[in-house]
């Protein structure tokens, strides 16, 4: 019987030594901002710059970049920001065209990692070139901001080259969605207006009290016609210029800061495979 | 039209009938599971050419350009030219991860040899290039959810039932 047990609680032990690999990362709750920095290396105009530059490239791509510095992981690095990555869902869930730019400051471990949608984009040669020239030097000699900052930038150039650059101008969909909806209610109003004057134009039932046997010897009946409709199409019916999306509404102010949230007619949950490079 | 009169063996064919249906529709499913678990490997998750296969041939094409590198300096790679060459004639997805470990054991010998040799800046930059897309494939199939899917099917399969299935179902093999 004891040997039994010994047997049965090595083979439990191995059975939970497989599986916590697998199920031990624990990563932070996904954020609503481009950084998350626990860590505290970053100051609050580079936060605002990142913030800004991935606004726009949002907006115009689905592509962003999102930062993250923290202290410890506890654990395999290449786990953790492939966790991180497909929890978080970085990038549009479309295009799969999410960045991680993960630093752990304390471990000394840095992580590059994009989305499946830009693997045929960006080689693990090029990320692997771009971290050895502009965040490794930086990063070892502990100017972690300047080594975040150069890497964001570098990486953010690989976006505008695949994306293009992006701006207010250039942005459809905000504008696709404003059109659809105005052409929308232009031809709701005119379908109304023609079924309204259809409706006004034929009397519903003349020949009906026409031929009708009995007559009222008192007065002379007024052939039926469908009442006037209540309805009609009034300048409530049409989006309210208030309500439709507007430039400005876009346009971030260094007040407040810029969430994904807001880009709400996007989709997240970008995904990747754990393509990327860094130091484990 | 006798036959149809008989209570018990007209009580036999439905009980055959029930069986043999709900046969065809575990084994349909299992089948469907598999084949799900098949695609995962040939093309992905998401049906984008993006998967262990696609890792796989990317570390031969990175090995091949590595041992032509060596070639030119000279360096021994047979042993390197022949994983490569068993890597690409392996067929079942377990003997794929044997020659795909072996054939990593070779290249990283062949890069040991490569960086104490004198390269030129070209040549070191490219052996770089190629290092770092033959280890992040490694990286991406080792994150692969592959073999969590055959897990998937296994558990499916367990028990009684599920192994008396699995015998008419298809085959799915652990990538290991």
């Amino acid at each position: 019987m004891r040997k039994f047990i010994v047997t049965f609680s090595a083979i439990l032990a191995l059975l939970v030594a497989m599986v916590l690999p697998i199920y031990a990362i624990d990563v932070p709750e996904s954020v609503d901002t481009y950084y998350y920095d626990p860590a505290n290396v970053l100051s609050e105009d580079v936060e605002y710059d990142i913030s800004e530059k991935n606004y726009e490239m949002d907006r115009h791509s689905g592509a962003y970049i999102e930062v993250v510095a923290v202290d410890y992981i506890h654990g395999d690095i290449l786990n953790y920001a492939y966790t991180m990555f497909n929890e978080w869902g970085i990038g549009s869930s479309e295009k799969n065209n999410g960045i991680l730019l993960l630093a752990v400051i304390q471990e000394e471990k840095y992580y590059v990692m994009v989305g499946r949608g830009l693997e045929s984009y960006i080689s693990a040669a090029r990320i692997d070139e771009i971290l050895e020239t502009y965040f490794e030097p930086y990063f070892d000699n502990e100017q972690f901001e300047t080594a975040i900052v150069n890497t964001f930038d570098v990486l953010y150039e690989e976006l505008v080259d695949i994306y293009g650059v992006p701006n207010v101008q250039s942005n459809t969909t905000d504008t696709g969605v404003d059109f659809a909806m105005i052409l929308f209610f232009i031809v709701l109003i005119l379908i109304v207006v023609i079924l309204i004057s259809i409706m006004l134009s034929k009397p519903r039932y003349p020949q009906t009290r026409r031929t009708h046997r009995y007559r009222m010897p008192t007065y002379r009946t007024r052939p039926y016609y469908a009442p006037r409709p209540t309805y009609r199409p009034t300048t409530s019916y049409r989006p309210s210029v208030s309500s439709r999306p507007s430039r400005s509404t876009f346009t971030p102010s260094r007040s407040s800061s810029i969430s994904r949230s807001t880009i709400s007619s996007r989709s997240r949950g970008g995904s990747s495979r754990g393509f990327g490079g860094g130091r484990r | 039209m006798n036959h149809l009169e008989n209570k018990t063996l007209m009580i036999l064919v439905m009980i055959v009938l029930i069986v043999s249906s709900s046969l065809f529709a575990g084994v349909s499913k299992l089948n469907r599971m598999a084949d799900d678990i098949h695609q995962e490997f040939l093309v992905g998750e998401k049906k984008d050419g993006l998967s262990i296969q696609h890792d796989l041939d990317t570390r031969i094409e990175c090995a091949r350009n590595i041992v032509t590198l060596a070639k030119k300096y000279g360096i021994e790679t047979t042993r390197a030219n022949a994983a490569v060459q068993v890597f690409e004639q392996a067929d079942s997805i377990h003997e794929k991860f044997i020659c795909n470990q072996s054939l990593g054991v070779e290249i990283q010998s062949l890069v040991q040899q490569l960086q104490d040799a004198s390269l030129t800046t070209t040549n070191a930059k490219n052996l770089k290039e190629q290092v770092s897309i033959f280890e992040n494939a490694q990286n991406t199939i080792s994150l692969d959810p592959y073999n969590t899917l055959v897990a998937e099917y296994e558990k499916e399969t367990s028990g009684l039932i599920g192994n008396v299935l699995k015998i008419f179902a298809k085959d799915v093999e652990y990538f290991r």
